[in-house]
């Protein structure tokens, strides 16, 4: 038997006989309930309290990206990218159909200021008459849910009107857009891919 | 915090190596129960309360349990065993299927804690009196976020005396290395390989099939990295930590695979699934039952998707096929047939891993039996296999044995320069690897999600 381990047990048999003096058996029982009814609580409050997500803005926009085939700093970082690489994701694929947008457009689109958001990232679409866009957005605090859901609803409705009667390809997409307001991120997306990336969102998050 | 930022690689470590050392070994545990409590409350400080509720819980419940046995009160003891057991699943299966935000490591640290009750209500060992050593054993931070998991009986004797010699302090230090190694320079690269071709829109087969054994290879990498970092920074403090990988791809068989990948939690599911449920003894039947409840539960473990479940049904079919039918033809084969097979087996099977939903999955193979209609080979699969071609050929190089072989070749080297060799190579290593963590974006562990 080696020293620490003669020690351990000395250890082990002054922490008897202190809690003997101190602890009677009942204890055991009685702290079992308090630390389960303690359990209990944290995940009831947890359950009220609007489950913000702890996922970060980078692995759910990398998620989101991903899913839809947008190359980004966080997919790919595309700009370290060599020209045949460029290529090659080129051939792959036609003229992009989302563009991405600024803090400008993003007001211009769903009438939200920079103030009103912690991080958003638009890609709206590319041709006069497409609709394929994704808008992804972090909440600053979880009351703007409904605020954010609103804007984006209009978007939809106005995307709606815009395409009714003349495309009816784009009218399709309009129509079947998704929107997403969950753990304090909010997802706007329009699009074949919608629900694809709609499985990705509420996976990272 | 992670294993792979800078601040715990610079300053947590090193520092929390060097207090320990320091401390009188009385207190030494407290001051470990103190870091990882700091660990786990910088990596995920919201959810600090959860591991504490089941710290507090496990150690009064295991009391109980303890209590109740050494009265012979067998049937309570049943009734408390079960209902500890309920309750903490519940806790699990709540945060993993609510939609609430998952705690880091819930996964780990309540196997670990039902491991606990198992262990004390089947009188496979006592309950730890000493609050401090039990909270230890569930919060120790190299495992507290993803294992190895650890069982109570296997660690209990640590907990009283974990003495750190130079050669446990030596042993630590380069298994942390290699696991660092493997998870910047290897996993890293072939995440970042996957994630360009998972992006594409469509590809020709063989760009399907390499994408599928880039996510392979990056998981096992990215997992049997940080598996290695936490036996590394455990073994620094004088912890013997559990293997979780040896060498799977190289596996012959699929029981055989799931022996080599994540060992300690095929061995949990073992002792305190299969086995209690009667195992192989009680007939071909029950065999099929046992195997399918703890694939089923293995799936459920790993995620809250249909395709955790498909994938776990997916191994279970396999194993039970194996051992039922395949067997005896597969004792046929050559060793290289049947490893070919077997990795058939688990790379198809990470199909189900990487795709969100079964959809995905149905739309990932159809590419790789030529759906897209860009044909069987194209210049994309050319440009991803020549610009990965290196990348590739290391990390299956390193599935198997030839790093190990080629250390332990150099060692035997003339006098010290098989040494400074190792050294060399070691430094060389480390500089790329701390290279590539100041120039990449941060990437979080895979298994960090389950």
């Amino acid at each position: 038997m080696n020293v620490s381990e003669s020690r351990g047990r000395q250890e082990r048999r002054k922490w008897d006989t202190w809690r003997h003096r101190l602890l009677p058996d009942g204890i055991f029982s009685l702290g079992r309930t308090a630390a389960a009814v303690f359990l209990i609580a944290v995940i009831s409050a947890q359950l009220l309290s609007g489950r913000v997500s702890g996922s970060s803005w980078d692995s759910v926009r990398a998620a989101v990206n991903a899913a839809a085939g947008i190359l980004s700093d966080d997919t790919t970082q595309a700009q370290d990218l060599p020209d045949a690489a460029v290529e090659v994701q080129n051939d792959a694929s036609t003229e992009p159909a989302r563009t991405e947008g600024d803090a400008r457009m993003i007001r211009r689109l769903y009438g939200l200021d920079e103030q009103t958001y912690e991080n958003a990232q638009l890609y709206y679409p590319s041709a006069s008459l497409g609709a394929d866009e994704l808008f992804l957005v972090r909440l600053k605090t979880p009351d703007q849910a409904d605020m954010v859901r609103q804007a984006m609803e209009a978007r939809k409705a106005a995307q709606m009107k815009n395409f009714e009667g003349y495309a009816p390809e784009s009218y399709r997409k309009a129509a079947g857009s998704r929107i997403e307001v969950s753990g304090g991120y909010a997802l706007y997306v329009s699009g074949d891919d919608a629900e694809r990336i709609v499985e990705a969102f509420r996976k990272a998050l | 915090m992670s294993f792979v930022s800078l601040l715990f690689l610079v300053v947590f470590l090193p520092a929390s190596v060097l207090l320990a050392r320091l401390i009188p070994e009385r207190f030494r545990n407290t001051f470990l129960l103190l870091v990882s409590l700091l660990f786990y409350a910088w990596s995920a400080g919201r959810n600090l309360p959860v591991l504490l509720g089941e710290m507090v819980f496990t150690y009064f419940a295991a009391r109980e349990l303890q209590r109740r046995r050494a009265r012979g009160d067998t049937g309570t003891l049943s009734f408390c065993l079960l209902a500890d057991t309920v309750l903490l699943a519940a806790v699990l299966a709540v945060y993993k299927y609510s939609g609430l935000p998952l705690p880091a490591g819930i996964s780990f640290f309540t196997f670990s804690a039902l491991s606990c009750l198992f262990d004390v209500g089947r009188g496979k060992a006592d309950a730890e009196k000493n609050p401090v050593s039990l909270w230890l054993y569930l919060a120790f931070f190299p495992k507290v976020l993803m294992g190895p998991i650890a069982q109570y009986a296997d660690m209990l004797p640590q907990m009283d005396s974990h003495p750190v010699s130079a050669a446990s302090l030596e042993r630590g230090t380069l298994r942390f290395l290699a696991g660092l190694f493997k998870k910047v320079l290897l996993a890293d690269a072939f995440g970042d390989a996957f994630r360009q071709i998972h992006a594409l829109p469509q590809m020709a087969s063989m760009t399907a099939v390499l994408g599928t054994v880039f996510y392979g290879l990056q998981l096992y990498y990215d997992f049997s990295g940080y598996s290695d970092m936490a036996i590394g920074a455990a073994s620094m403090f004088g912890f013997r930590l559990p293997r979780n990988f040896d060498h799977p791809y190289t596996a012959g068989s699929a029981s055989d695979f799931w022996r080599r990948w994540h060992i300690t939690l095929g061995a949990w599911f073992r002792d305190y699934v299969y086995i209690p449920l009667g195992g192989s003894r009680a007939g071909k039947a029950r065999l099929v039952l046992n195997l399918a409840v703890v694939w089923l539960l293995t799936g459920i473990w790993h995620g809250n998707t249909v395709n955790f479940v498909l994938w776990g049904l997916w191994w279970g079919i396999i194993v039970i096929l194996e051992k039922l039918v395949l067997a005896r033809f597969l004792d046929k084969l050559s060793g290289v047939l049947r490893c070919a097979l077997v990795n058939l087996a688990a790379f198809s099977g990470w199909i189900f891993f990487f795709s969100p939903t079964p959809g995905d999955c149905l739309h990932w193979w159809g590419q790789i039996f030529g759906a897209a209609g860009a044909g069987f080979w194209n210049s994309q699969t050319t440009w991803y296999l020549t610009g990965n071609l290196i990348l590739l050929a290391a990390g299956i190089a390193a599935c198997g044995t030839i790093p190990a072989r080629l250390v332990s070749r150099i060692r035997k080297c003339r006098g010290r320069s098989g040494v400074w060799i190792l050294a060399g190579l070691t430094a060389l290593l480390l500089l790329l690897s701390v290279a590539r963590i100041l120039s990449s974006t941060y990437q979080t562990f895979l298994y960090a999600a389950f």
